[in-house]
């Protein structure tokens, strides 16, 4: 069976989405720790009913807010490696230092739109142990994803080294990264890797949003179940509700970006935007909360 | 500095400003805007003369429904190391005294900050009417307006009962000590003044984000050195109306007195 063909993908699929897959999204409640001990949407309600329509319209308004804020950074890695992956075809030289630098500057980009401190934490949390267990744990990568995978990584090992060494200023060159990449840098955030990545592996682009989107909610329904709003049970029929809902935020997103990118938006994609501000600023104020079950 | 602004109403019915910025090192930029205010769609009334054969004039009175505010706003700042820059960009829901909230057609602020060249801070902020909103005021211009009417939230519901939101942006060494004083702040409250709700900034006294006048997130920008924080932040602020957030502008803002001249936000 080719490392890539159909029925393997759909095997990798499974996997990237399994809960057992050690990337620490359960670490993340989307800012439903701070939206429950700040009583909003009525998750404190004693009245179960009211307490699981608050729980609805979270979940809906989280999807829609990282549906427009992130999706685009998902979409645009994704194609940008598959643009790699054709650079790859033709040569080897050279193309390494376009990929890595593609990725770094949507890095940088989801960098500056994440606004919270919890927020970035998350994201570079898992886009750190997904970059981590993808490096050496997934053999059909081919050997030049491989090799971005490393580059990748040392780039951002290099800025870790930075920081630890407590001088900045000093700025020496990443560690393991050639010379002439060493003005990158990168934090590694989630969703620029999981674009990538799904790409290298095969996946395709509308299934690489939608598989974004049910991590959100996956890991949006855990956090509601360890923080006591609903049962296990009462989670996996309210996840089931909101796919309909998870699905018409997905074809919205699409819609838009196809409609963008034939009328040239950024870089033939839909450009992020932040429709949400309010629960933006309740994800900020995680970081408040006197005791707390969640990173973020 | 070397500022560059436009504004245009073009044809189209969209009102846009664009700013370009440069900030030279130890050079400082102060944006203190008042507050933007998007209106709803109104009613226009008109009244055409008429000439009909038997010479008598006749007034004909038609009404037609304009399309609420569509207003863009494109702010690119960029720093060199050793700038400073104070920016405040802050919108409401609408004029609140006549019954308007989150009914404009479209609000879109892009603003980019950078420093050397590298991008700090990126807030592509877009607010559309959404479903049932502005229901009579068609707007067929937008191709992101089209595709409003999926959206599951409407804007009114996601803002809450916030109606004004407000982004403050600090950077520069010349800032450090308002940066600190800001960031201090937003620190997180004691077990005792959560509980009592007797001690700390306003927008920590309230039992509740329902219940408070303010609620900020703060957002550290540039990476601090040997454990401090580093010389920029960006804070979010929503206010339950406009006055709140003024006030807090007002005291986080008051050392800037110095630097252009007076107290910002204290005579409006």
């Amino acid at each position: 069976m080719e490392s890539n063909s159909p029925s393997t993908v759909s095997w990798v699929i499974w996997q990237l989405l399994d809960s057992n897959l050690p990337t620490g999204g359960f670490a993340h409640s989307y800012g439903l720790e701070a939206a429950l001990q700040l009583k909003y949407f009525d998750l404190q309600s004693v009245d179960e009913e009211i307490r699981v329509t608050g729980l609805l319209a979270f979940a809906r308004q989280t999807m829609e807010q990282q549906a427009s804020l992130l999706l685009p950074m998902v979409s645009a890695a994704h194609h940008a490696a598959k643009d790699a992956t054709a650079l790859l075809k033709c040569t080897d030289a050279g193309s390494s230092v376009s990929m890595v630098s593609r990725w770094a500057t949507l890095d940088k980009e989801c960098h500056a739109l994440i606004t919270t401190e919890g927020g970035r934490r998350a994201s570079t949390a898992q886009g750190l142990a997904l970059l981590r267990l993808a490096c050496d744990n997934i053999p059909s990568l081919s050997s030049q994803h491989c090799q971005w995978l490393r580059t990748a990584r040392d780039l951002i090992r290099g800025r870790v080294g930075d920081r630890h060494r407590g001088d900045a200023a000093g700025a020496s060159e990443p560690l393991g990264v050639p010379h002439h990449m060493s003005i990158l840098s990168a934090r590694g955030h989630q969703a620029p890797v999981f674009g990538w990545l799904c790409q290298a592996l095969g996946v395709d682009a509308v299934t690489c949003v939608r598989m974004f989107c049910y991590l959100v909610l996956r890991d949006l329904m855990a956090a509601a179940t360890r923080l006591g709003l609903v049962g296990p049970l009462a989670a996996v029929r309210l996840q089931m509700t909101l796919y309909e809902d998870a699905e018409a935020v997905v074809g919205r997103f699409l819609e838009q970006e196809a409609s963008e990118r034939a009328t040239g938006g950024k870089e033939g994609g839909r450009g992020p935007r932040q429709e949400n501000p309010l629960l933006d600023i309740l994800q900020g104020a995680h970081e408040k909360l006197y005791s707390r079950l969640f990173i973020s | 500095m070397r500022p560059h602004l436009g504004a245009s109403s073009a044809r189209s019915g969209v009102t846009r400003q664009t700013l370009t910025a440069t900030v030279a090192p130890s050079a400082t930029l102060a944006l203190l805007p008042d507050f933007l205010t998007c209106f709803r769609c109104v009613k226009v009334r008109k009244i055409v003369p008429l000439l009909v054969p038997d010479s008598k004039l006749f007034f004909s009175v038609s009404f037609s429904h304009k399309s609420g505010a569509d207003y863009e706003q494109s702010q690119e700042i960029r720093m060199l190391r050793g700038g400073n820059l104070v920016l405040v960009d802050w919108y409401t829901s609408g004029r609140m005294g006549r019954g308007e909230s989150w009914v404009f057609h479209r609000l879109s602020s892009n603003t980019r900050v950078y420093m050397d060249g590298q991008l700090l801070l990126w807030e592509p902020l877009l607010l559309e009417g959404g479903k049932g909103e502005g229901a009579t005021c068609s707007k067929p211009s937008s191709a992101s307006a089209s595709s409003s009417s999926s959206r599951l939230t409407a804007l009114a519901t996601r803002m809450g009962s916030y109606h004004c939101f407000c982004l403050l942006v600090l950077i520069g060494p010349r800032l450090a000590d308002l940066i600190q004083q800001v960031s201090r702040s937003q620190g997180r409250p004691t077990f005792q003044a959560w509980e009592r709700g007797a001690a700390g900034p306003a927008e920590h006294r309230a039992q509740s984000l329902g219940d408070s006048a303010c609620v900020s997130s703060l957002c550290h920008l540039i990476d601090g050195t040997q454990g401090k924080k580093g010389q920029g932040l960006a804070l979010k602020i929503a206010g339950k109306a406009t006055e709140d957030v003024r006030q807090l502008l007002k005291s986080f803002l008051a050392p800037l007195a110095s630097v252009v001249g007076t107290e910002p936000y204290s005579g409006m």
